[in-house]
């Protein structure tokens, strides 16, 4: 019995250092930001903006550029990847074609440190979102519907969409108010 | 009828209360399906909420538009606002929301009048054609009073469909609260009729096991009665003989008192001694049996069955020197059995006395030892007075005489020790016979894997 405690002990201390190896291999390659000592460097990486300003990120972020807040022009969001999505929504029929970067991806830009990001729309409405949703799913802040660029007439200059057709826990009315149209800014707590 | 009764009973109400239980399942199953599925179905869920953000956006458009009338300058704040309404009026002609407000009834009107507001607001920021503003806002003002009658409409909406919502679940709950009493019921139904069949089916099986002890009893008190009548029958038979022998002497001898010779004396008393020796050696033998199957003991070891057939022949021939007995061996001297060779021996021994027995003096008896497959024989013929047919079946009971051996003396205990002993050697005796041909009895003994003899 206690054989087997100490075998499984070991088995637990040779896994935790794996682990730990893994990731310190992997980290500095997924961005530069994380560790808190860095704070001015990654600052520092975010340039101003040069074109019209589509987007603010404030609160609990460490790249910023203007005044503690990161003011992205799409030329700024384009270093991402973009990513397409196939999905119905609440508010129109049929199946439509998404095209934006992915949350996680825009929140780690910025380096975003919360639990939790509030979308905020051109109209003032405002809605808390659990960065979890970002990691679990891969949520976009789409820029695009059927190739059409959003604009602020419509749902644009950003509309958060959910991949509600490939999660069925997702096609509930509490993911639907956290499809934020019309998105200007995201606070991040 | 009323095995017409207990077939309704133990047969045809099990099969219908599963048949009810299975539909009351599948039933129930589809309600639940049903009710899981409405719960998806919210079409007006969000239409108040929707027309309340139209009506603001409306409402701050106009606003907007009063204020530049009062201060005319940058049209900054009303481009701003007319972009917000434009994209709600996008989202109330998208699907859900324009098939809601055709619902309604209120769809053709919303778009006449946003057409209207459109229409005018399609020149703002447009220095050469700025836009009627006071018009677009008399315009906003009736598009506002139109979304406000909507906004009741669809309050009421969203109250009714809640509410035929809640009849729908509530209606469904009932229904299945019923379904599960019928389930219930049908289960209790095929529960007491399964705890019925098992009681049954353990009191059949004590009525048979009580049937097989009683038959049982019932077949060795008829072989103990059997064996009391043979017994019986034998004593009677082989002891009425002597004893008429000595009372026929012993009258003689009163008959004739004191004239009596004392040869003649001798002469009775000498024909009652043999007889009394008769009846003792008749006794002797009924005990000696009984004694000798309680303390028997049985050694198996390989032996040739031809040699112990042999020895016997000539012990034998020993005590009945005049008597013709034939040995024949076809076995080629491979005859080796597992058996115990005084058993054996006794075997042979008795097959042989009976054999001398049965039969005149000057017929011979034929011993032959032969193989069948797996077994060796030793066969031993008579040429005597057989035995009839009729008491064939009962040659190998104990104190069984046969009606041809009466004058012969005899417990009936020999053949019945013999095929004991054989049994015991798993082997047996078999016997054939024809009356004044003579008989044949064969004892059968299983043949010895071992090749060598001991």
């Amino acid at each position: 019995m206690r054989r087997t405690m100490w075998q499984l002990r070991r088995c637990l201390q040779v896994s935790g250092v794996l682990l730990i190896l893994i990731l310190s291999c992997i980290m500095p390659a997924a961005h530069a930001c994380g560790k808190s000592g860095e704070i001015s460097q990654g600052a520092a990486g975010l340039s101003l903006p040069t074109a019209e300003v589509l987007l603010i990120i404030d609160g609990a972020i460490d790249r910023a550029n203007v005044a503690g807040e990161a003011h992205l022009d799409i030329g700024m969001l384009q270093v991402l990847p973009t990513q397409g999505l196939q999905t119905t929504t609440a508010v129109t029929d049929g199946v439509r074609r998404f095209d934006g970067f992915l949350m996680r991806d825009v929140l780690s830009l910025v380096c975003a440190k919360g639990t939790q990001v509030g979308a905020q729309a051109l109209n003032n409405y405002s809605v808390d979102i659990p960065i979890a949703d970002f990691h679990d799913y891969d949520v976009l802040l789409a820029t695009h519907m059927d190739g059409e660029r959003l604009l602020p007439s419509g749902k644009g200059p950003f509309w958060i969409v959910y991949p509600r057709d490939q999660w069925r826990q997702l096609q509930d009315i509490r993911y639907d108010y956290r499809w934020v149209w019309q998105v200007n800014r995201l606070t991040v707590k | 009828m009323n095995l017409t009764r207990s077939g309704v009973l133990g047969y045809m109400l099990p099969v219908l209360a599963i048949i009810v239980l299975a539909i009351l399942l599948t039933v129930t199953l589809f309600r639940l399906s049903n009710i899981q599925r409405a719960m998806h179905n919210n079409a007006n869920a969000n239409m108040v909420w929707v027309i309340y953000q139209t009506h603001i956006e409306s409402l701050m458009l106009g606003d907007a538009i009063q204020h530049w009338l009062i201060e005319p300058g940058d049209e900054g704040e009303i481009a701003h606002r007319y972009q917000m309404f434009q994209s709600r009026i996008g989202i109330l002609n998208d699907g859900p929301q324009k098939r809601a407000l055709q619902a309604m009834g209120m769809a053709d009107a919303l778009a006449e009048q946003a057409e209207v507001v459109l229409q005018l607001g399609g020149a703002i920021n447009i220095q050469e054609a700025a836009p009627d503003y006071r018009k677009m806002r008399a315009a906003l003002d009736e598009f506002s009073a139109l979304l406000l009658t909507t906004s009741n409409k669809a309050m009421v909406a969203q109250w009714e469909e809640a509410g035929a919502r809640i009849d729908t679940y509530r209606n469904a709950v009932l229904a299945i609260f019923f379904l599960m009493i019928g389930i219930w019921v049908s289960s209790a139904v095929i529960s007491v009729q399964l705890l019925l069949a098992l009681k049954r089916a353990r009191d059949n099986e004590r009525v048979k096991q009580r049937e097989i002890e009683l038959q049982k009893q019932l077949e060795n008190e008829r072989k103990i009665s059997e064996l009391y009548r043979s017994f019986g029958s034998m004593v009677s038979h082989q002891f009425r003989t002597p004893l008429a022998i000595i009372d026929a002497a012993m009258q003689r001898l009163i008959r004739v008192g004191d004239r009596v010779e004392a040869a003649e004396v001798a002469h009775r008393a000498g024909q009652a001694r043999e007889a009394t020796q008769r009846l003792t050696y008749l006794i002797e033998n009924i005990l000696r049996a009984d004694r000798f199957m309680e303390q028997l003991e049985v050694a198996m070891a390989p032996r040739s069955l031809a040699d112990l057939a042999q020895q016997a022949v000539a012990e034998k021939k020993e005590l009945v020197p005049g008597r013709d007995i034939q040995f024949l061996d076809e076995t080629t001297g491979t005859s080796m059995v597992e058996c115990d060779p005084l058993l054996t021996s006794q075997i042979i021994g008795n097959l042989l006395s009976n054999a001398v027995k049965y039969s005149e003096d000057d017929k011979p008896v034929h011993v032959r030892v032969h193989r069948e497959a797996g077994w060796v024989c030793c066969e031993v013929r008579d040429e005597g007075r057989g035995i009839s047919s009729k008491d064939m079946p009962h040659v190998f009971k104990r104190y069984f005489r046969a009606w041809t051996a009466t004058d012969v003396v005899g417990t009936g205990i020999g053949l019945h020790i013999a095929m004991e002993l054989a049994l015991l050697q798993y082997g047996e005796i078999q016997a054939w016979s024809e009356p004044e041909v003579g008989s044949t009895f064969v004892l059968r003994l299983p043949e010895s894997k071992k090749e060598e003899a001991v």
